[in-house]
């Protein structure tokens, strides 16, 4: 399957501070992508590097077969919903519409009539005037009926209440299956927003991508065990510790299994995808506090 | 990109046209009248020569608005380049909007260019259009007074202005674009255009051709059209020198036939407070000179070509460098 990102040893820094650091990754075709991690962990800068906002400080990236944001052909494939979701305040939601037709060879305006019209969003409404969620559904709009193969969209939802959060990405979801073949990446820090819609998960922490891969093969590789108290090094040696946990008589290990998960006198269950992002997560903010530990050392 | 800048730009556009029409009545109507004015009076004797009160009845009688008009017509090039160029991009960059243009299929390049062309000719044509109508209303003034190089006429009549505009545009989007802040943008178009309008016209002008030097005899006529006739022990000043057809870029002191400066006793026989025409007549006996350079008036249209291309060529390098900027460095 060919790529639709390709990074490799992409990093990004400002001002002395690496906001994106040594990322090398391969996003396949024909997936909707959840881009997930803290806050100011790199996901905005990732997506900025991909759409052609930034440009990169080392390593590269090619964003399907070709260099981002390089010319008008390029920029006609990837669609853009950047954080906070600008719109032109004065213009009315009609001339967003013209404006989309104006500057876009492609633009399928049926299509974006019919989401401005089941939105329920008056034409003639200036956008200054729109909700949040509203002004992020015209985003979206604008950014749909440009049909994109690649659709790159930054926090999309974070400003949205829960239902204009859910009709928002079920218009993802639509966009998605429209057409075979599209990639979606969706970035946001709350892992739950993007459960029901992404199918491939790339984690970010501390400017570095810390996993990635389908949604279903990360399920199927780790496995949450729980069993007497035993020191982590006691595991089979197929097991990499992501978490661990103990009480006093009791251990419990969140582990990354290379293939299929041997006998032991453990109780073995699925992690869902939450669980798995918050101990990646937590893993990482550790590793973080040793070294700042020893730092001060 | 056309739709999108006319609909952006509309609203400014609308308060540049009723801006416009109404400027353009005013000159219309002044132009009317110094014509009408002249027909009247100069038009049958200026050839064989009018009697002098009459002339200078004419020039004094328009003297004061004409130079106000100007001193308003110089101000339009520095009101176009922050209202219009200054916001041109800052305002995108403020507001977020340039993470929503910037990823349509049109390339950065594409979207300045468009935005800077069409805001841009707006600029130089309504400057034109008044430059114009000005040029047209005042010409037989300008005539009459023969001081077509004075830094108000100069700056506000031939080809100049269409510079001016483009250069002060050109500055305020390139302001735009590096400050990413309306106001701010604004304030430093402001400064900048100012300084330059002011650096130009007396610094680099007297320069563009080598000046001519003539000694100028001190007598009755030159004279009594000074602005003042200083003495401060060793040297006599006269103020205010002109030459017919001639800028006089600068002038010396009083030289007497040797080429001395006259001695301080001669001078101050003749020196008589409060009486300017008789300090004038004893002084046009004594045979003295000052030495001028100047620039001759055949150089004016030379000198509107030179200041067009100098004005083109900083408006050529600030758009170059908004090409440059918007390309690598602005995110």
């Amino acid at each position: 399957m060919t790529a639709v990102i390709e990074a490799n040893g992409l990093g990004k820094r400002y001002k002395g501070r690496w906001a994106l650091a040594e990322c090398t990754l391969s996003i396949p075709a024909g997936r909707v992508v959840g881009l997930v991690g803290p806050n100011g962990a790199g996901k905005s800068t990732l997506l900025n590097l991909a759409c052609g906002q930034l440009k990169p400080t080392t390593g590269t990236i090619r964003v399907l077969g070709h260099e981002p944001g390089d010319g008008p052909g390029q920029l006609a494939r990837v669609g853009f919903v950047a954080q906070d979701t600008p719109v032109y305040a004065g213009l009315s939601v009609a001339d967003h519409l013209r404006f989309g037709a104006r500057m876009n060879p492609a633009w399928d305006h049926e299509a974006a009539q019919r989401r401005i019209e089941r939105l329920g969003l008056d034409p003639q409404q200036k956008a200054g005037r729109l909700s949040g969620g509203q002004r992020a559904q015209l985003a979206l709009a604008l950014a749909a009926a440009k049909q994109p193969d690649l659709l790159l969209l930054d926090e999309p939802v974070a400003a949205l209440d829960p239902l204009a959060r859910r009709s928002f990405l079920h218009g993802l979801t639509e966009f998605a299956a429209e057409r075979e073949g599209r990639t979606i990446v969706l970035s946001s820090h709350v892992i739950a927003d993007l459960e029901r819609v992404c199918d491939y998960l790339l984690l970010i922490s501390g400017a570095r991508v810390r996993l990635a891969g389908p949604c279903e093969d990360l399920i199927a590789e780790h496995y949450r065990i729980v069993g007497p108290r035993r020191a982590a090094s006691a595991l089979s040696p197929h097991l990499s510790v992501v978490q661990e946990d103990h009480t006093d008589h009791q251990s419990a290990f969140l582990v990354r299994a290379t293939g299929p998960l041997p006998e032991g006198n453990w109780q073995a269950e699925r992690p869902d995808l939450e669980d798995l992002v918050l101990a990646y997560l937590a893993r990482d903010r550790q590793t973080h506090n040793s070294q700042d530990r020893e730092d001060l050392r | 990109m056309t739709w999108m800048t006319w609909r952006q730009f509309r609203t400014q556009a609308t308060v540049g046209a009723l801006a416009l029409a109404a400027a353009a009545i005013y000159l219309l109507v002044l132009g009317l009248n110094i014509r009408g004015d002249y027909d009247r009076s100069l038009a049958k004797c200026i050839a064989t020569g009018c009697a002098p009160g009459l002339v200078s009845g004419f020039t004094d009688k328009y003297s004061t608005v004409i130079m106000l008009t100007d001193l308003a017509l110089m101000t339009i090039p520095g009101l176009l380049g922050v209202f219009w160029g200054a916001p041109l991009i800052s305002g995108e960059l403020a507001a977020g909007t340039h993470r929503l243009a910037w990823h349509q299929s049109v390339t950065r390049t594409r979207w300045l260019t468009v935005k800077l062309l069409i805001v841009g000719l707006g600029a130089v044509t309504l400057t034109g259009l008044l430059d114009l109508l000005m040029t047209w209303g005042a010409s037989q003034y300008d005539t009459v007074k023969a001081a077509r190089f004075s830094a108000l006429v100069f700056g506000a009549r031939g080809i100049v202005p269409l510079s001016y505009a483009a250069f002060a545009f050109a500055l305020g989007a390139a302001a735009g674009l590096l400050l990413r802040r309306p106001i701010a943008a604004m304030g430093l178009t402001l400064a900048v255009f100012a300084t330059v309008q002011v650096v130009v016209p007396t610094s680099l002008r007297p320069h563009y051709l080598p000046a001519r030097t003539a000694d100028i005899r001190l007598d009755a006529t030159t004279l009594s059209h000074a602005d003042g006739i200083t003495h401060n022990g060793s040297s006599l000043v006269i103020g205010g020198i002109s030459l017919p057809d001639a800028w006089v870029v600068s002038a010396g002191h009083a030289l007497d036939s040797a080429g001395q400066p006259p001695s301080a006793e001669k001078v101050n026989s003749c020196l008589m407070p409060g009486r300017f025409d008789g300090t004038v007549a004893c002084l046009a006996g004594q045979d003295l000179h000052v030495t001028a350079t100047y620039q001759p008036n055949t150089r004016y249209w030379p000198f509107q070509l030179i200041e067009t291309t100098l004005y083109a060529a900083m408006t050529t390098a600030l758009s170059g460098f908004c090409f440059l900027w918007i390309r690598r460095r602005t995110t």
